[in-house]
C-alpha cells in the first residue's frame, strides 16, 4: 500500500559543523534500506537523503531548518523518525 | 562563453581545442557522437565497478591496518561513488549528449566540485578534492592505456594548467603545442619567459578556473592581451579571426625588417639586441638581424638537471653564443636565481626566507657561494676568446658588492693565468640596475662600471614595492609609472657624466609603446625578446630624435602612469598604426 500524501517533519540540524561527512555517511546509509523516497529541503534546495552529493549542496548550517520528507512506500514514518534521529543527534558527530 | 584574464607573458592570438592538465596530466577526449550509446554506457559501469570495488579493498584494508575510522574516510569515498545523483548525471550525458564517457565523467564531476566550492564553506570546498580524486580514478580506469603525456601529442592544442614547471615548458612540443595558459604565475616567471623564448603565445596568473573545464571546448587565447576565452561564440570567434589575419599580415612585413640597419629617420643608429636563455635561441637574433644579446641570461644551466653545471657545460653554451654572434656583442649574466626559480638541488638554502624576493638571491648567492660563482667566471672569461663577451651582474645593490664582485673576477683572472689556460682578460663588466639604491647612486656606480643595463622588471617591482604575481596587486606594477621614468632620467644623467652606455633589457624595452619614450630619454641600445625585435625596429625606423625628446619630456609632466601610458600609446597609434590594436 502507497502513501499518496507525503509525510513532512522540520527539524533542526544540531551537528556542529553543519551538514558534513558524518551525518551525511549516516543518512545515505540508514535511508539507504528504506523503500520509500527521502527528500530534505533547505534554502530553496532539495536533496535525496540517498545521496551525499546532493546533501553536500544543500549547504546546511548547524541549526538549519530542514524539511524532511518520505512518500512512495509505507515505511515514509520509519525513515522520516530515522533522519530526524540522524539530524537531531550530536552524539556521533 | 567564458572570458578570463591573466597577465600576457608572450605575444600572439591562437584557437584550438583545450587540454587541460590535472596533476596527472590527462588527457580528456573531447565530446564526440557515436552510435553505440549502450557500448559507451557499459564502458562507463565497467569503471565505476573497478573504481567502487578498488575503494571497498582500500577500506578494508585499511580498516585491518588502522582502525575502522580511518577506514571511515574510503566509505565516504564509495558512498560518492555510488552516488545515484552523480551516476544519473554522467549516464544522462552519455545519452542525450552523446558525450564520450571520459568527457561526461569530468564535465559533472568537475562542475559538482565546482558548486562546491562555491558554497562558500572551507570544508565542504575541501570535499571537492575528493571528487576530483573520484574523477582521476574513473578517467584511470577509463583511459587505461590511451593515457598521454605531454610528449605524446599528435594533435594541435591549447594548454590549460593550474601551473607549468619550466622543465615542462621547455619539452613543450611546439608543432602541437598552440600556447597555454596557466592559473599562477607572473610576467617574470620562468615559465613565462620561456613561453616568449618559444614564442608560443601565453597567458599566466589567470586565478583559478580549471575546475569547470574538462578538454577539448575551443580556446581563444589571446597573449597580446592576456585573455583566454573559453568556448566563445559566434560573434568572438569571428573577431578574433579578423585580427589573427591582421596580425599575420604585419608580423610578415615586419619580418622582413630584418636585414634592414635600425636608425631613427634622423640616422641616429640604435642597437637593437636579443635578450636569451638558451645557446640555441642565439639564430633567431641573428636571422633577425639584431646588433647582439643584450642579456644572455645563464640560469637555464642550471634548471632541469641534477648535477650542478661543470666549468665545460658552461664554457661550451658560451662558447657556441659567441661564435654565432662574431663580432657583435653578447653580454652574458651572472647567475640570477631568485626565489621564484630555484632548482631543487639548492632550494633548502630558500626554505627558511619570509620574503625570497629580498633574500638571498642573484648576486647575493654568487658571493656567498663562491665556488660556483667562480666556476662560471672561468667559463666566461675562456669562452671570451672566441667572441665579443661582456659580464654583468645581477641585483647588486652596493657598491661592496660590486667591488667584491670584481675582485673575485681578479682572482679567477689570476688562477687561470697561473694555471697557463687561455682568457680574454679586456673584457667589459657592467652591472644591472633594478634595484632602487643602485639608481640613487648611479654617480658613484658610473665611476666604476664599463656599462648600465636597466633591467625594468624587478626595478618596478622594488621601486613600487609590488609584486605583479600576486593579482591582487598586481595593478600597481605599471612601466608608465612616473618614478619609474624618474629613475630611468636619473641612470642616464649619471652615466652621461661618466660617458658610460646604457642599455633597457627589461619586458619594458619590449612594449612597443615604451621605445619612443626611452629614445628620447637618451636610450641608443635597447634589449628585447628575439621576436620583438622587428617590431622594435619598426618604430625605430619611423621616428626622428627630435620627436621622441618631445615625446619623452611631455611623458615626464605627467602624473599618473595611466596618463603615461594613455599618452605614449596614442604617440604609437601615430607613428606606427600597425602595431596599436
Amino acid at each position: 500500500m502507497e502513501t499518496t500524501q507525503p509525510l513532512e517533519r522540520r527539524v533542526i540540524l544540531a551537528h556542529k559543523n553543519g551538514l558534513h561527512l558524518t551525518p551525511i555517511t549516516m543518512l545515505v546509509q540508514r535511508t539507504a534500506d528504506f523503500q520509500c523516497d527521502v527528500r530534505l529541503s533547505f534554502d530553496g534546495k532539495t536533496a535525496s537523503a540517498k545521496s551525499a552529493v546532493e546533501l553536500m549542496l544543500l549547504g546546511a548550517t548547524e541549526g538549519a531548518e530542514l524539511v524532511v520528507q518520505a512518500s512512495g512506500a509505507d515505511d515514509a514514518e520509519a525513515a522520516i523518525d530515522c533522519v530526524a534521529s540522524v539530524l537531531g543527534d550530536v552524539s556521533e558527530d | 562563453m567564458q572570458v578570463r584574464t591573466g597577465i600576457a607573458v608572450s605575444p600572439g592570438v591562437v584557437v584550438g581545442p583545450a587540454l587541460v592538465l590535472g596533476s596527472e596530466n590527462f588527457r580528456i577526449p573531447g565530446k564526440f557522437l557515436r552510435d553505440a550509446v549502450e557500448v559507451e554506457l557499459a564502458r562507463f559501469r565497467t569503471a565505476l565497478d573497478h573504481v567502487c570495488s578498488d575503494i571497498e579493498e582500500h577500506e578494508i584494508l585499511v580498516g585491518e591496518q588502522l582502525g575502522s575510522q580511518y577506514a571511515a574516510i574510503f566509505s565516504a569515498h564509495l558512498q560518492m561513488a555510488r552516488d545515484p545523483r552523480l551516476i544519473s548525471d554522467v549516464e544522462q550525458k552519455i545519452q542525450e549528449d552523446n558525450y564520450s564517457p571520459e568527457y561526461a565523467v569530468s564535465k559533472t564531476l568537475r562542475g559538482l566540485a565546482q558548486q562546491m566550492q562555491n558554497l562558500g564553506d572551507r570544508y565542504l570546498a575541501e570535499r571537492a578534492l575528493d571528487i576530483f580524486d573520484l574523477e582521476k580514478r574513473l578517467l584511470g580506469e577509463l583511459l587505461g592505456e590511451r593515457r598521454e603525456e605531454l610528449s605524446n601529442l599528435t594533435e594541435p592544442v591549447i594548454i590549460l594548467a593550474h601551473d607549468l614547471t619550466p622543465g615542462e615548458t621547455a619539452t613543450l612540443n611546439t608543432d602541437f603545442v598552440l600556447g597555454f595558459a596557466t592559473e599562477v604565475g607572473g610576467h617574470t616567471s620562468h615559465t613565462a619567459i620561456l613561453a616568449g623564448a618559444l614564442e608560443i603565445p601565453a597567458v599566466v596568473g589567470l586565478g583559478r578556473c580549471l575546475a569547470g573545464i574538462s578538454g577539448g571546448e575551443t580556446v581563444i587565447l589571446d597573449g597580446d592581451h592576456g585573455q583566454v576565452v573559453i568556448e566563445p561564440d559566434d560573434s568572438t570567434t569571428n573577431r578574433y579571426r579578423d585580427s589573427q589575419a591582421r596580425n599575420l599580415k604585419v608580423s610578415e612585413r615586419l619580418e622582413s625588417l630584418e636585414s634592414v640597419e635600425s636608425q631613427t629617420q634622423d640616422g641616429i643608429r640604435i642597437r637593437t639586441m636579443g635578450n636569451i636563455e638558451f645557446p640555441e635561441e642565439v639564430r633567431q637574433c641573428v636571422r633577425r638581424g639584431a646588433d647582439g644579446v643584450g642579456l644572455y641570461r645563464t640560469e637555464f644551466l642550471y634548471l632541469g638537471r641534477k648535477n650542478e653545471p661543470t666549468e665545460e657545460d658552461h664554457y661550451q653554451a658560451y662558447r657556441q653564443v659567441l661564435e654565432a654572434c662574431g663580432d657583435r656583442p653578447v653580454v652574458i649574466r651572472t647567475l640570477d636565481i631568485g626565489a621564484d626559480k630555484v632548482p631543487d638541488r639548492i632550494r633548502h638554502r630558500f626554505a627558511e626566507s619570509q620574503n625570497p624576493m629580498l633574500g638571498l638571491r642573484s648576486i647575493r648567492l654568487s658571493l656567498q657561494g663562491t665556488p660556483l660563482f667562480k666556476v662560471q667566471l672561468r667559463a666566461i672569461l675562456r669562452a671570451a676568446v672566441y667572441g665579443r663577451a661582456e659580464i654583468m651582474f645581477p641585483l647588486v645593490s652596493s657598491l661592496l658588492e660590486f667591488r667584491q664582485a670584481k675582485m673575485i673576477l681578479m682572482d679567477v683572472m689570476e688562477d687561470l693565468e697561473d694555471e697557463g689556460i687561455e682568457f680574454c682578460r679586456d673584457i667589459p663588466v657592467g652591472m644591472m640596475v633594478e634595484v632602487p639604491s643602485a639608481v640613487i647612486l648611479a654617480e658613484e656606480f658610473a665611476r666604476e662600471v664599463d656599462f648600465f643595463s636597466i633591467g625594468t622588471n624587478d626595478l618596478i617591482q622594488y621601486t613600487l614595492a609590488c609584486d605583479r604575481s600576486d593579482p591582487s596587486v598586481a595593478n600597481l606594477y605599471r612601466s608608465g609609472d612616473p618614478s619609474i621614468l624618474r629613475m630611468i632620467q636619473m641612470v642616464m644623467t649619471a652615466a652621461k657624466k661618466h660617458d658610460k652606455p646604457v642599455t633597457v633589457c627589461g619586458q619594458m624595452s619590449s612594449d612597443p609603446r615604451f621605445v619612443p619614450l626611452l629614445l628620447g630619454l637618451g636610450l641608443r641600445k635597447l634589449s628585447v625578446t628575439p621576436h620583438s625585435i622587428p617590431r622594435l625596429k619598426e618604430v625605430v625606423t619611423h621616428i626622428s630624435l627630435p620627436e621622441a625628446e618631445r615625446i619623452a619630456a611631455h611623458a615626464c609632466t605627467l602624473d599618473l602612469a595611466r596618463d603615461v601610458e594613455h599618452f605614449l600609446l596614442g604617440e604609437l597609434g601615430r607613428i606606427c598604426p600597425d602595431l596599436v590594436f
